[in-house]
């Protein structure tokens, strides 16, 4: 079985996450934060180191800066309900996933006013049309860092230049991009940092978070949910502390013990190196299928400025029909259709009909590269 | 009056925070559940050596945490 499905979610885990969770569960499952007791504090520590690596992983001196959710989607809403009113304007891009899309459009009806700012057929953003768009003042510019259908790396240290320049802060959706590109907050100049767990950062599902960056004032920002933190028990407001404001009700603990277990693996393997053989899959990837007479690869076709996402599609064939030869035939699972991201669709010129996106990640290796393009060179040619 | 003092602070990833800077400053510090006088705004407080008071007092007002308070316990 070849997995080519890394976009959707990661798989498999490295075993660290597995060991991580079911330590948790067996030796210290208390509820984090809330108790004083052994197994409580135990718990509490887990998650605390889990912040710690992704500190580290995001460059951010203080851990508490994270605050934990249950994936991308929820760090998203938290970041534009939080921060966004009537009557505010906010920018964004034509290569969003619905997690952003969605919220945007329903704050759109609500008074928000949304601009899209375009990108290529290749889905690369145009820097020039950003700037433009931020010569009306603008609350928010929100960027996907890397496309779920293409790959397409966005230039996000010159769109946060200019978001800066303009006075916005700069909120990055990561989904696709935390833990398979090296990414410095402060560097790259993001104020607002969505990630999700379960994909390139390896870890379970049910985990991810927003980085609240050291530039950006937690004043701002409106939690969207309220409730028991463990802490100022006797009052009947939120506090205001960070990861505590935003983060109530119990979280998520086994599996932001397996997250913090997959950030620290990745930090040991070194993400420079993980891009590096990523980098390695995609090149010869895109080599092969170039061969291949009547199927079209959609995006940067560069492995230098793509992440190791891939879309495709055959001339003559329906993608569903593609998919399910992929699997039936030659056990390879990918996934096929629009990606829960029609806008990027659109950009790219494939909506409705959608691609088949061959998505690769740490666990995959050249030999499979090689047995993907040997099936995709048959199938093409029936 | 007993040899511990306790620190006080907001949130418990900050009583996590501030125990493990304790920890690998070098100093003997335990986490304990917060004595009720102090009231509750975090369930969890550190408890160190009184006679270190100075130093601790010094490292947790560089480190930028959100310390509430820090008592002589009885
Ligand atoms: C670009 C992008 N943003 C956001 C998401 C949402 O991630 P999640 O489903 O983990 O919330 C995804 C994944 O589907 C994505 O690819």
């Amino acid at each position: 079985m070849i997995y080519l499905d890394h976009a959707a979610t990661s798989w498999p885990k490295p075993p660290a996450v597995l060991r991580a969770i079911e330590q948790y569960l067996n030796d210290y499952g208390g509820n984090p934060g809330r108790s004083g007791h052994r197994i409580s504090i135990e718990a509490g520590r887990v998650v605390y180191e889990a912040r710690e690596a992704l500190a580290q992983l995001f460059n951010v001196p203080d851990p508490l800066r994270i605050v934990f959710t249950a994936n991308a989607t929820e760090a998203l809403n938290l970041a534009l309900y939080g921060l966004l009113k009537p009557g505010d304007r906010v920018v964004t891009s034509g290569i969003e996933h619905n997690a952003m899309m969605r919220p945007l459009r329903d704050l759109a009806r609500r008074g928000v006013e949304l601009q899209i700012v375009p990108c290529n057929a290749e889905g690369l953003l145009d820097l020039a049309a950003l700037a433009e768009a931020l010569r009306v003042k603008t609350r928010l510019v929100a960027l996907n860092h890397a496309s779920n259908v293409v790959g397409t790396i966005s230039p996000i240290a010159q769109a946060a230049k200019l978001a800066h320049q303009a006075g916005a802060p700069l909120l990055l959706d990561t989904a696709q991009s935390a833990g398979c590109l090296p990414i410095d907050m402060p560097a790259l100049g993001v104020d607002l940092l969505a990630f999700t767990g379960h994909k390139a950062l390896c870890g379970p599902p049910g985990t991810g978070g927003l980085v609240l960056g050291t530039s950006f004032d937690a004043q701002e920002l409106e939690p969207i949910m309220r409730g028991g933190t463990g802490s100022r028990s006797e009052y009947e407001e939120q506090p205001e502390m960070l990861p505590d404001k935003y983060e109530s009700g119990t979280v998520n603990g086994m599996g932001i013990a397996g997250l913090g277990a997959a950030v620290r693996w990745l930090l040991e393997q070194g993400i420079d190196n993980v891009r590096a053989h990523e980098v390695r899959l995609t090149r010869e990837m895109l080599g092969g299928l170039a061969q291949i007479p009547r199927l079209h690869v959609y995006g940067p076709r560069d492995a230098e400025k793509q992440t190791a996402t891939i879309s495709v599609s055959i001339q003559g064939l329906y993608v569903s029909d593609i998919g399910f030869q992929l699997d039936a035939d030659y056990a390879i699972l990918c996934r096929v259709g629009l990606h829960c991201a029609p806008a990027a669709h659109r950009t790219i010129g494939t909506f409705p009909e959608g691609t088949v996106r061959l998505a690769l990640g740490w666990s995959n290796t050249l030999e499979q590269v090689h047995l993907v393009v040997d099936a995709l060179q048959r199938i093409s040619s029936i | 009056m007993s040899q511990f003092g306790v620190v006080i602070v907001a949130t418990t990833s900050s009583a996590l925070k501030a125990e493990k800077l304790l920890r690998t400053s070098g100093y003997k510090e335990q986490l304990i559940p917060t004595p009720r006088e102090y009231s509750s705004d975090c369930g969890l407080a550190i408890r160190f050596n009184w006679f270190q008071q100075d130093e601790i007092k010094k490292l947790l007002a560089d480190s930028g945490i959100d310390v509430i308070g820090i008592y002589h316990l009885d």
